[in-house]
C-alpha cells in the first residue's frame, strides 16, 4: 500500500505542477499548432507540428546539396587547372600562361566553400591543411624542385605545396619567365606533383561522402561525433581560422599591431580580399543551408528552437552580421598586403566584427543546439 | 539538550550490521577502478594531465604541479589498484589513504577538470579511510583474524548516509531557483537536442516535457533521500533512483555519476542475508566493534557543519551565483546551466601606448581549458595573472592586461561578461567579490 501512496503522490505532484503550469494563460507563438490568440502570456504549451522542421532533411541537406557538391566543384575546378597546365606545358605561350592562372584563381576561390567540413576523411587526412597552408615556404619549394622524388605527402611539406605553392609558382615575380624558360621541366614536374597531390586527396574526401551522404541525416543526436555536432563544431573552426590567419594575422594582431602583409592568403596572385569575401560567402551560405535549392539549414533549426537575441531572433542577428562582415569586406580592394597599412582603421572594424560574430556562432548557436564546443570529448556535469 | 545530544551519542554508539557498509566499500571499489581505467582508455590522462602546459590550481594548492608523462600514469595506475584493493579489503587502511591522497591530489591539479561527483568522489574517499570497511568479507579479514567484526557502530553508516542525502538535497535546493522553475532551464534547450532519440524523442519537442523533468528533478533530488532512508519505500525509492539516473546518463554527457549514485544508493539497504553470512563466518568472539571516542563525534559536528555551510556559501555574495560562479563550486549544483563564453585577452603597456598585442589562446591552453575558462571568472583571471607575468618575461615592464568576453547563460543572448576597462593585472586573486571586474548579471 505504501508503495502505491509513495508513487501516487509523486505522480501527483508531478502532475499538479504541469497543470497549473497550463492553466492560466495559453500559446502564444503563432508558429505553433495550437496557437491561442487568447493567450496573452506563453506557458510554454506551444505544440510544434513534427513536419515543420525535421532535423533529418537539414542534415540529408547539408551532405546532398551543400559538402558533397562543394567538394566536387573543388575537384572539377582542379581537373580544369590540370587541362590548363597540360595545354601550356605543350604549348608555352602567353594566353595559354593566362588561362592556367585563371583556372588557379577559380580554384582557390572554389576551396574557400568546401574548407569548413574538416571531419570525417577530411579530418582523418588534414584536408585543410594540406590543400591550403600558408604563407608557403618558398626556400623549401625551391629545394624540393631540384629534388627529384619529393615525398609530397611528407607532413613536412604542407607548407610546399597545395593552393599556397602554386600562388608562389604562378605568380611570382619570375613566374612566367621561369615557366618559358630552358629548364623547366623540374618545375613542371613539382606544379604537377602538387596538382596531383591536391586531386588524390579530394578524390579520397569525395568517395568517402559518397558512402556517408546517404547516412548522414540519419544520426540527430547531439553527442560529440554526432553529424550536426560535428558540422557546428567545425564551422567554428574554420571561422575562428578565417577571423585569426586571414584577417588578424596580417593585420599584427598577435605581432603588437605591427603588419605581416607576408602572411595574407594568396599573396602572389594578391587575391586575399576577394577569396575573404568569398569565404564568408560560403559560411553564410552553410548557416543557411544554401545549396542548389534553398533548403533547411541551421538557421530554420534556431528559429525552430525559438532562439533568440535581444530582442529578435539568434538567426536574423547571426545573417545580419554576416551581411555586415561582407559589404565592408567587399568595400575594400585588393591586395590586402597594402590595405594592411593604408585601410587600417577599416579592417579594425571589420575584425572587431568578425570577433562578434565568433561569439555568437560560438556562444550563442551552440548553446541553442545543445552543442559543445569542444574538440576533445570528456564528461560534464 | 545535553540530554538529547546524550541520545543522539547513544544512538549513533548502537551496534548495527556492517553487511551495508561492507557493499558499499566494494561498490566504490568496483566503480572507481573501472572509472580510472576508463578515463585511461578515453586518453584523457595525457589530454587532460600531459598535454597542458598550464594549469588552473586552486586558491591555496598553488604548489600542486603535474608529475609529468610517466608520472601521472603512474599515479593513476596507483588509482586504479587501490580502489581494486578496496574492493577487496586488502591492506583497506593503506590502500584508502593512497587513493584519498592521489585522487585528491589529481583532482587539485586542475579545476579546468572540477566535476561535483569528483568533489564526492574525494569526500567519500577521505570518509572511508576511517571506515571500518575491511572489518568481514576482505583479504584483510582472511590474513588477520583479529580484525574481524560482524557489526559496527552506527556512527560510520549514518556519516556515509549523511553524505548521500546531503548530495541529492543541496542539488535539490540548487534547482529551486526561477530559471529552473519558471522557464524550465536549461533543460529546455538540452531536451531538444535529443529529439533523436526513440521513443521519449518524439516528445521532447514540447515545451511541457522540459518543464515536468525540471519539477520532477528537483522534487526527486530534495525528497528522494527521505524515501531511501526510510525501511517501507526503500525499494521504490532505489528503483526510481536507478530510472533516475538512467535517464540522466542516456540524456547527458554526465560520465560515471549515474553509476556511482546507483551503485553507493545500495548502502541504505540492510543485507539481512549478506550479514547473516558473515555472522557465520566470523566465529571470532568479538562481535562488536570499540566505541566511538569523543574525538570521532567533534569530527562529525564539524564534518556536517562544513558540509552545510559549503553548498551555501553564495549567499555571502551579492551577486548571481550562476554569472560569477562565487561559490558555485563544492555545492552540488548538477547540470544547473547552459553557460558558454568567448575570451580574448588584450596586452597593453603601461610604458608604450602604441603595443597592444591580442593573446592566442591556444597558444598556452588547450582547447577544454579555453572552453571552461571563458565562463568562469576565477579562471579568468588567473589566467591574465600569468600572461602578466609572462609577457614581463617577454621585455614589457609593466603590462596592463584586458578581457573582451562574452558569455551566454542559458540561451538567453551572449552580454559582456567581464568589464573590459579594468586591468586584471592589479586584481587580487582571493575570496573577495568580484563587483569589480565581473560586469552585473545582465539578464
Amino acid at each position: 500500500m505504501m508503495k502505491n501512496n509513495v508513487i501516487l503522490s509523486l505522480t501527483a505532484v508531478a502532475v499538479f505542477f504541469v497543470f497549473i503550469g497550463c492553466k492560466k494563460e495559453g500559446c502564444t507563438d503563432e508558429t505553433a499548432t495550437n496557437y491561442n490568440k487568447k493567450a496573452k502570456e506563453d506557458d510554454g504549451s506551444c505544440l510544434y507540428d513534427s513536419g515543420a522542421f525535421d532535423r533529418s532533411v537539414m542534415l540529408k541537406n547539408y551532405a546532398d546539396d551543400i559538402i558533397l557538391p562543394a567538394y566536387k566543384q573543388f575537384q572539377l575546378s582542379n581537373e580544369n587547372l590540370i587541362s590548363a597546365f597540360e595545354l601550356f606545358k605543350n604549348e608555352s605561350t602567353a594566353s595559354n600562361f593566362n588561362e592556367v592562372q585563371l583556372a588557379f584563381e577559380e580554384t582557390y576561390l572554389v576551396w574557400q566553400d568546401a574548407s569548413a567540413f574538416e571531419f570525417y576523411k577530411a579530418d582523418e587526412i588534414q584536408l585543410r591543411s594540406n590543400i591550403n597552408t600558408f604563407p608557403s615556404d618558398t626556400a623549401k619549394i625551391e629545394d624540393n624542385i631540384q629534388q627529384f622524388g619529393t615525398d609530397l605527402t611528407s607532413p613536412t611539406n604542407l607548407d610546399a605545396k597545395g593552393l599556397p605553392a602554386l600562388d608562389y609558382l604562378l605568380y611570382n615575380n619570375l613566374a612566367y619567365e621561369n615557366l618559358t624558360g630552358i629548364d623547366v621541366g623540374l618545375i613542371f614536374n613539382y606544379v604537377d606533383l602538387i596538382l596531383d597531390d591536391m586531386s588524390q586527396n579530394m578524390s579520397l574526401v569525395i568517395a568517402d561522402w559518397e558512402t556517408r551522404s546517404s547516412t548522414f541525416g540519419d544520426n540527430i543526436d547531439n553527442s560529440a561525433d554526432s553529424p550536426i555536432s560535428l558540422l557546428v563544431n567545425q564551422l567554428n573552426l574554420d571561422f575562428e581560422l578565417f577571423k585569426n590567419a586571414r584577417i588578424g594575422i596580417p593585420l599584427g594582431k598577435r605581432t603588437a599591431n605591427i603588419q605581416r602583409p607576408d602572411q595574407v592568403e594568396a599573396k602572389y596572385s594578391m587575391q586575399s580580399i576577394k577569396l575573404a569575401v568569398e569565404h564568408v560567402k560560403a559560411i553564410k551560405n552553410i548557416f543557411n543551408g544554401v545549396g542548389g535549392n534553398e533548403a533547411q539549414g541551421l538557421d530554420d533549426y534556431l528559429n525552430f528552437l525559438d532562439a533568440k537575441y535581444d530582442n529578435g531572433l539568434l538567426s536574423d542577428a547571426i545573417n545580419n552580421q554576416f551581411d555586415v562582415i561582407i559589404d565592408d569586406l567587399s568595400a575594400l580592394n585588393d591586395p590586402l598586403s597594402e590595405r594592411v597599412y593604408d585601410s587600417v582603421d577599416a579592417l579594425n572594424q571589420i575584425y572587431n566584427n568578425i570577433q562578434k560574430q565568433v561569439v555568437l556562432l560560438k556562444t550563442d548557436m551552440p548553446s541553442n543546439l545543445g552543442v559543445l564546443i569542444t574538440y576533445q570529448d570528456n564528461d560534464g556535469d | 539538550m545535553i540530554f538529547r545530544l546524550k541520545s543522539i551519542k547513544n544512538t549513533l554508539q548502537q551496534q548495527v550490521a556492517i553487511a551495508p557498509l561492507i557493499v558499499f566499500r566494494i561498490a566504490f571499489g568496483l566503480l572507481l577502478s573501472f572509472s580510472v581505467v576508463r578515463f585511461y582508455y578515453y586518453g584523457w590522462i595525457t589530454e587532460m594531465y600531459v598535454k597542458p602546459t598550464y594549469y588552473f590550481t586552486y586558491l591555496g594548492f598553488d604548489w600542486v604541479k603535474p608529475f609529468g608523462e610517466l608520472g601521472m600514469y603512474a599515479i593513476f595506475l596507483l588509482l586504479a589498484i587501490s580502489a581494486l584493493c578496496i574492493a577487496l579489503g586488502a591492506f583497506y587502511r593503506l590502500n584508502t589513504l593512497l587513493f584519498f591522497f592521489s585522487f585528491t591530489y589529481v583532482e587539485l591539479i586542475d579545476k579546468t577538470n572540477y566535476l561535483n561527483h569528483y568533489y564526492f568522489v574525494t569526500v567519500v574517499a577521505f570518509l572511508l579511510i576511517f571506515m571500518p570497511a575491511h572489518r568481514a568479507f576482505s583479504i584483510d579479514a582472511y590474513l588477520f583474524p583479529s580484525v574481524k567484526r560482524s557489526r559496527i557502530p552506527l556512527f560510520y553508516i549514518f556519516l556515509i548516509k549523511f553524505q548521500i542525502c546531503v548530495l541529492y538535497f543541496f542539488a535539490g535546493l540548487a534547482k529551486l531557483n526561477y530559471e529552473w522553475l519558471a522557464n524550465a532551464q536549461p533543460l529546455a534547450l538540452w531536451l531538444r537536442a535529443k529529439a533523436g532519440l526513440p521513443i521519449l524523442g518524439g516528445l521532447f519537442d514540447y515545451k511541457q516535457t522540459a518543464y515536468l523533468f525540471s519539477w520532477f528533478g528537483a522534487a526527486f533530488d530534495l525528497f528522494i533521500w527521505i524515501f531511501l532512508l526510510k525501511n517501507k519505500t526503500r525499494k521504490v525509492a532505489y528503483f526510481s533512483v536507478i530510472v533516475f539516473h538512467l535517464a540522466t546518463w542516456v540524456l547527458f554527457p554526465i560520465g560515471m555519476f549515474p553509476f556511482f549514485m546507483i551503485g553507493l544508493n545500495l548502502v541504505f539497504f540492510s543485507f539481512n542475508k549478506f550479514q547473516l553470512l558473515i555472522e557465520k563466518k566470523s566465529f571470532n568472539s568479538v562481535n562488536n566493534s570499540p566505541q566511538i571516542g569523543r574525538g570521532s563525534f567533534l569530527f562529525l559536528a564539524i564534518f556536517v557543519l562544513v558540509q552545510v555551510i559549503i553548498p551555501l556559501r553564495h549567499l555571502a555574495y551579492s551577486s548571481n551565483v550562476y554569472w560569477s560562479e562565487e561559490g558555485y563550486r563544492f555545492s552540488w549544483r548538477v547540470m544547473l546551466m547552459e553557460k558558454a563564453g568567448y575570451i580574448t585577452f588584450i596586452i597593453k603597456d603601461e610604458n608604450n601606448l602604441n603595443y597592444q598585442q591580442e593573446v592566442n589562446n591556444s597558444n598556452y591552453l588547450t582547447p577544454n581549458q579555453i572552453k571552461m575558462m571563458a565562463t568562469q571568472p576565477d579562471m579568468i583571471l588567473q589566467f591574465a595573472h600569468f600572461l602578466k607575468d609572462e609577457y614581463k618575461a617577454y621585455g614589457i615592464k609593466n603590462p596592463k592586461i584586458y578581457a573582451q568576453s562574452f558569455a551566454t547563460l542559458n540561451g538567453k543572448g551572449s552580454k559582456p561578461f567581464i568589464k573590459a576597462n579594468v586591468d586584471l593585472a592589479t586584481i587580487s586573486r582571493d575570496l573577495k567579490n568580484r563587483n569589480s571586474w565581473v560586469l552585473p548579471y545582465p539578464y
